[in-house]
């Protein structure tokens, strides 16, 4: 379980130095050593397909993210993999959504068209890195546990997403 | 105000603890939990950017111009994201960061290399999204306030950064 950080004390003179004050103070220090941040991590799973047309799931079963944050520092998402399009210039976009209600492009309901990230398939059925990476600004998100969801769309033709003796990963953390 | 890191004190026995050595103590873990950078980000209300510039030249300074008091103490990261297209396939689009309007991220001088930090070459009509990131040891950048700018170019004809309704775009700068 990660610990989680408490906002510094402002201290006044001929205040009592407490354990209980010293501690706050290593708590927070193990804190900043080691942030919450969940990785999940693939390289042995089933490839994962794709031809809907609006936002589905990349892979549930696998990338959904429970993470509790202190709402006090900002979140890095990332989503690092290997896509390709059966359709010559079909098109790939990317979005993560949070709580099961916003997509991070927007922070609404509402995805921006576009996504967080857009793929062209240059060339049919060529692999093409996807390279994700976002920044939520530190009090965007309350303190508390939030799920987070890579979610995937095509313009057109099948888009495939590699686990199989590909790397893929997908983290959010502070 | 933004928070500083001050370098932490040697404590000596007898040394008395008052109340602003640990104020120093907090207000050091307050900077390493929210170490000083900024974020520029486009959720689709933007409009969109376009260059012929042979040379850098900036992408957004309205919008992606960003002042940050570093410490001088940390790494610095810079990252770009968002979509690009081009009028003409085969060109090229090239990104760079400027630092305090005199130099150039790519070389750490005036003088920018060539193909900046980041080059992409694109097929006519295409709009893929781009990224990149750079890390900047800590003590090259000098402390104190500093202003970041991502500048591009492109090899001919027309490039265009989307920021209109359907695009998100994001840059940022600073310790972290």
């Amino acid at each position: 379980m990660a610990l989680l950080w408490t906002t510094p004390e402002i201290w006044v003179a001929k205040e009592p130095i407490t354990k209980e004050r010293l501690t706050a103070i290593e708590t927070n220090l193990s804190y900043l050593h080691a942030p919450t941040r969940e990785i999940i991590t693939l390289s042995t799973g089933s490839n994962q397909t794709f031809t809907s047309t609006s936002y589905v799931d990349l892979d549930p079963t696998n990338y959904d993210l429970s993470i509790e944050i202190t709402g006090d520092a900002p979140l890095l998402v990332e989503l690092e993999g290997v896509i390709s399009n059966s359709t010559l210039a079909a098109l790939t976009y990317l979005d993560v959504m949070i709580d099961n209600l916003n997509y991070l492009s927007s922070f609404t309901v509402t995805p921006v068209t576009n996504g967080l990230w857009r793929a062209s398939a240059f060339v049919a059925n060529h692999l093409v890195p996807v390279n994700l990476k976002a920044y939520v600004p530190a009090g965007t998100l309350a303190a508390g546990v939030h799920t987070f969801k890579p979610k995937i769309k095509v313009s057109a033709g099948t888009t495939t997403w590699y686990e199989n003796a590909y790397w893929s990963q997908f983290s959010v953390g502070e | 105000m933004t928070t500083l890191w001050t370098t932490p004190i040697d404590w000596e026995t007898q040394d008395a603890i008052t109340a602003e050595k640990l104020n120093a103590i907090s207000d050091n873990l307050q900077y390493l939990m929210t170490p000083n950078f900024g974020v520029a980000t486009m959720r689709g209300t933007g409009s969109n950017q376009t260059t012929a510039s042979g040379t850098f030249v900036d992408l957004d300074p309205a919008t992606y111009s960003l002042d940050v008091e570093l410490t001088g103490l940390r790494a610095v990261k810079f990252s770009l994201l968002g979509i690009i297209t081009h009028s003409v396939g085969g060109s090229s689009v090239r990104f760079d960061v400027l630092i305090d309007g005199t130099t150039y991220l790519s070389s750490l001088t005036a003088t920018p290399l060539v193909n900046g930090v980041s080059v992409l070459t694109l097929p006519a009509g295409e709009l893929p999204t781009v990224y990149f990131e750079v890390i900047v040891p800590a003590g090259v950048i000098a402390a104190g306030r500093r202003n970041f700018r991502p500048v591009w170019s492109t090899t001919a004809a027309t490039a265009t950064w989307y920021e209109i309704s359907s695009s998100f775009s994001q840059f940022r700068a600073g310790e972290y």
